[in-house]
């Protein structure tokens, strides 16, 4: 189903790294796609390729990486076939991208307002520093920071890490993006200060049709913000729907697993210990045969360690990789 | 996906290979081996090496046979390197050279390491007292530069080719104390220290045992990377006058007599410098290269 | 901030202590009657005993130091052995060219070196990088007394656009600042290059890029103010370095400079000359280094604004 109001769509994305060590395959066929004003959510663990996605969007994925196939299909061009200068025009204005360690990611030496500024300067040359400032001291409204002509000259070593996260945002969406792209936003916050950003983001969405990819490896986070999500493993998209739908009808084993993971308030369970899937992240040097998942998978069958399982469509925009479901 | 997992196996979970000691090694020949700069200064310093030992079988002529009827003849294929001002075949005298440099190059730095070495583990490890004093004197040795160390030891010793080994030692072992301390204070502290105190071994076995190997692999990299130090503080003294004396032919000194030739017969000066060169060069490419091949053997 | 440098003055003080003790020691235990090498021939033992006496070389050695350390502080270093000149007009004289030629030569380094780093770092492993890494080694490695020789023959014997040696104009500074500056500035580019690496690894760094700027703006606006710190540090201290690193540069261009002093010295067994002349250049290095730590305090505004 094609040209809905299509923003962004990703077909067949594969980015490997050439290492010392043989080709690290982290993004191994990934297709998705993204509808003006919709928050979709990319969840899987730690080192399943999801900020790699993320970062081939925008070419920013640095040696030993290239992307080697795919297509990232924006507004009607492909992203893949871009130079480097044309994509210096779409960071940080059409799409752009925020990371997970506010403490970090902003420049000790400069105030926070020339930063932000920065952002609108490199892209429109034609207004003044007086008028950057002016649209940064709105956008810092707009995302809620108190004092905002005052916090222009603060330095970021004088603002809390919310703060800090809410001057990411305001920086990435300063150009107004079409799309923004959220790597693990609120990791590194404490849960109060992550849903205070969530709401920001969904509040943002709401006011100004941003679409938005949210990264991160939390069901809750997912639950809360996105429209639709994505399930990755190991490099792959092993299920991918709507978001009622995924948490209702669960399909693949891997996302049965994690939802079963998240810890359960409830007195009724009997369960004594947190669940959690058996095994480990595979090495992507050497991946299994047959389906990737299959040591940690409790329904395996003999067809599991054979042949890989491709998507199957199970019907109300739910597509799932296993062949459980053939 | 740091960890090599055995690729058929149906349970990540199974052992994961260890890094035994067959393997740093072999990981640690791997990498020099890719380094090929490295690996073609390695051969160099072995050839070096080699026509040290075997000088009077390589050299073609004798390095010290004046012969007033050839002096200042150009490079030709009777004599390589041409001749000096004396009627000495300069390629041989080159070779001959190579002997002072080596002897120069290891000897004074494997004193200084030594006495460096030793001071560092008693200062590191005993600390208080002992601790200030010696690294108040390493300080002092450090901050005086050490070529003018070097020159006014040189004046009390006088100038020949023994005195300059005795002054190198003494100006070298600075730095290698201040290393070789801050790794003992970084073990000092470690539990098999303590488990090993408490058994009641010597401290002087401590340091023996378990302190200095652990420095082991730090200190090689030091030495491949001090030796370039010493040859060109040495040849630097001779170059000054206040080194080896003639008719030793160090290179530095070979540069220095060839001086005043220089716009007319320029190979005399110009090729032991670049005997100089390649050998230094040789010995820091080989030094970096085994850096980067025990760093990560050292962060383990 | 204040109270840190006196500390870091009062830190120095002992250590050039120690440093004058060290070379008093070396200096005066040497055998041999320095009177007896210093005059000419057949001169009759009561004369040596005579002068000996007027120059007090008799008393013992810890007397002889502490009036050394008393007419050092007040300048007075003696008399030169052979020149016959008080030593400390003789290194006063010489002082300027040593500075002229230490300052020039530091940037020589500073210009070539600084640039070439910056290069090597932000094209990482092209052959651009190992080119300007491998030219560093080079100037590191190569004997400084060769590498003057080698521009001799070259600029001013064969080419003949530079003088060969000494020091009356400003176009004779030029071939020893490049000879001098040459090997310093392998050590800037070196360290440049790590100092830049190291910050670019930063994740404010892919932030600047994700804002989509240029890599030049990324690595000159964002990267480099926050790796100058140590690089400045070095700069300092090579200063201080080259003060005293000159000797040899002096020497093969002529260069009546502090080092030649002392070289001449050793040759002609003047201590009292070679003795100002070390105790001189290791006052400079001290400085030198008490500069250095200064300049860095000051630049780290977590010493700068630490009561």
């Amino acid at each position: 189903m094609e040209n809905r109001d299509e923003l962004l769509r990703i077909k067949n994305l594969k980015t490997y790294f050439y290492t010392d060590k043989g080709i690290v395959p982290a993004v191994d066929g990934i297709s998705l796609s993204v509808d003006k004003g919709q928050i979709i959510g990319i969840v899987g663990e730690s080192g399943c390729g999801k900020s790699i996605t993320s970062l081939s969007i925008l070419k920013l994925v640095s040696e030993p990486g290239k992307i080697v196939e795919g297509e990232i299909i924006f507004q009607g061009e492909n992203l893949v076939d871009k130079s480097i200068n044309e994509m210096h025009k779409i960071r940080g204005n059409s799409i752009s991208m925020i990371f997970q360690e506010p403490m970090t990611s902003l420049n000790p030496v400069y105030t926070i307002g020339k930063q932000v500024a920065e952002a609108i300067l490199i892209h429109k040359k034609d207004i003044t520093k007086a008028e950057a400032k002016k649209k940064v001291i709105e956008m810092f409204t707009l995302v809620g920071i108190p004092e905002p002509e005052k916090r222009f000259n603060a330095y970021p070593h004088q603002l809390s890490g919310g703060l800090r996260q809410r001057v990411m945002i305001a920086m990435a969406l300063i150009c107004r993006s079409k799309l923004l792209i959220a790597d693990e936003p609120t990791t590194a916050l404490d849960v109060t200060i992550e849903a205070q950003i969530l709401d920001l983001m969904k509040k943002l969405r709401d006011d100004t049709g941003t679409s938005i990819i949210m990264i991160t490896h939390n069901l809750g986070v997912v639950a809360e913000l996105c429209d639709y999500a994505y399930v990755m493993y190991a490099g792959k998209i092993m299920e991918h729907a709507e978001i009622f739908e995924l948490f209702k009808n669960p399909m693949h084993p891997y996302t049965i697993g994690l939802l079963k993971s998240i810890p359960q308030r409830n007195e009724n369970i009997e369960r004594k210990r947190l669940y959690s899937i058996k095994g480990m992240v595979p090495n992507l040097l050497a991946l299994p045969k047959g389906c990737r998942f299959r040591p940690r998978c409790d329904d395996a069958m003999e067809i599991c360690s054979e042949k890989e399982p491709e998507i199957i469509d199970a019907g109300n925009g739910h597509e799932v990789r296993c062949w459980k479901y053939l | 996906m740091n960890m090599m997992s055995k690729i058929t196996s149906n349970d990540p979970v199974e052992e994961q290979e260890d890094y035994q000691d067959e393997n740093r090694f072999k990981e640690f020949f791997k990498s020099m081996k890719k380094n090929k700069l490295a690996a073609v200064s390695g051969i160099i310093i072995i050839l070096v090496i080699l026509m040290a030992i075997f000088a009077p079988f390589i050299a073609p002529y004798d390095p010290y046979k004046v012969d007033l009827n050839n002096q200042f003849l150009n490079p030709s294929m009777k004599y390589w390197i041409g001749t000096d001002m004396y009627g000495r075949d300069v390629l041989s005298r080159i070779i001959y050279g190579a002997r002072i440099s080596l002897m120069i190059g290891l000897v004074p730095t494997l004193i200084s390491m030594i006495i460096g070495t030793v001071l560092g583990i008693i200062s590191g490890y005993y600390g208080g007292k002992i601790d200030f004093i010696i690294m108040s004197i390493v300080n002092m040795v450090l901050a005086f530069p050490s070529l003018l160390l070097a020159m006014v030891v040189m004046y009390t010793l006088g100038a020949s080719l023994i005195n300059i080994f005795i002054a190198l030692s003494i100006v070298g072992w600075g730095g290698t104390a201040r290393v070789v301390r801050a790794q003992t204070l970084s073990i000092k502290n470690k539990e098999f220290i303590e488990s090993a105190r408490a058994i009641g071994v010597k401290n002087s076995i401590i340091m023996l045992k378990h302190i200095f190997p652990n420095c082991i692999p730090q200190l090689l990299v030091l030495f491949t990377l001090n030796i370039p130090g010493s040859i060109l503080s040495e040849a630097s003294l001779s170059f000054l006058g206040v080194g080896a004396q003639p008719p030793a032919s160090s290179w530095g000194l070979m540069v220095a007599n060839g001086r005043e030739f220089l716009f007319n017969a320029p190979w005399v000066a110009i090729s032991p410098g670049i005997a100089i060169l390649i050998f230094v060069l040789a010995f820091n490419f080989f030094g970096d290269g085994l850096r980067d091949s025990i760093d990560p053997y050292l962060k383990q | 901030m204040l109270k840190y440098i006196i500390k870091r003055i009062i830190v120095s003080i002992p250590l050039l202590f120690g440093i004058s003790l060290l070379t008093f020691i070396l200096l005066n235990v040497v055998p041999g009657d320095p009177v007896a090498l210093m005059m000419k021939e057949h001169i009759s033992p009561d004369v040596i005993a005579h002068v000996r006496a007027q120059m007090k070389l008799d008393d013992p050695a810890y007397i002889r130091f502490l009036r050394f350390i008393f007419n050092a502080c007040k300048g007075d270093f003696g008399i030169s052995y052979k020149l016959n000149r008080p030593v400390s007009s003789l290194l006063i004289d010489a002082f300027p060219n040593t500075l002229i030629l230490a300052v020039s030569a530091a940037i020589v380094s500073w210009i070539i070196g600084i640039p070439a780093g910056i290069l090597s770092a932000v094209k990482r492993n092209s052959f651009l990088d190992n080119s300007v890494m491998g030219f560093s080694l080079l100037g590191v490695s190569m004997p400084v007394f060769w590498a003057g020789l080698i521009f001799q023959y070259i600029f001013a014997l064969k080419l003949g656009i530079l003088p060969v040696s000494g020091f009356d104009g400003p176009e004779y500074v030029v071939l020893p600042a490049i000879v001098l500056g040459w090997s310093s500035a392998g050590t800037i580019a070196r360290l440049t290059r790590s100092c830049l690496l190291e910050v670019m690894r930063n994740d404010y760094i892919r932030t600047a890029r994700a804002k989509g700027l240029r890599e030049v703006k990324v690595v000159i606006g964002h990267a480099l103010k926050n790796s100058m710190l140590p690089v400045v540090t070095v700069m300092a201290l090579q200063v201080a370095g080259l003060l005293s690193g000159s000797v040899i540069t002096e020497s093969v261009f002529g260069i009546p400079g502090i080092g030649r002093i002392a070289v001449n010295a050793i040759q002609t067994r003047d201590m009292p000359l070679l003795q100002g002349a070390v105790m001189f250049e290791i006052t400079l290095v001290i400085i030198g280094n008490l500069v250095a730590d200064i300049l860095y305090a000051y630049l780290d505004p977590r010493i700068k604004y630490n009561k």
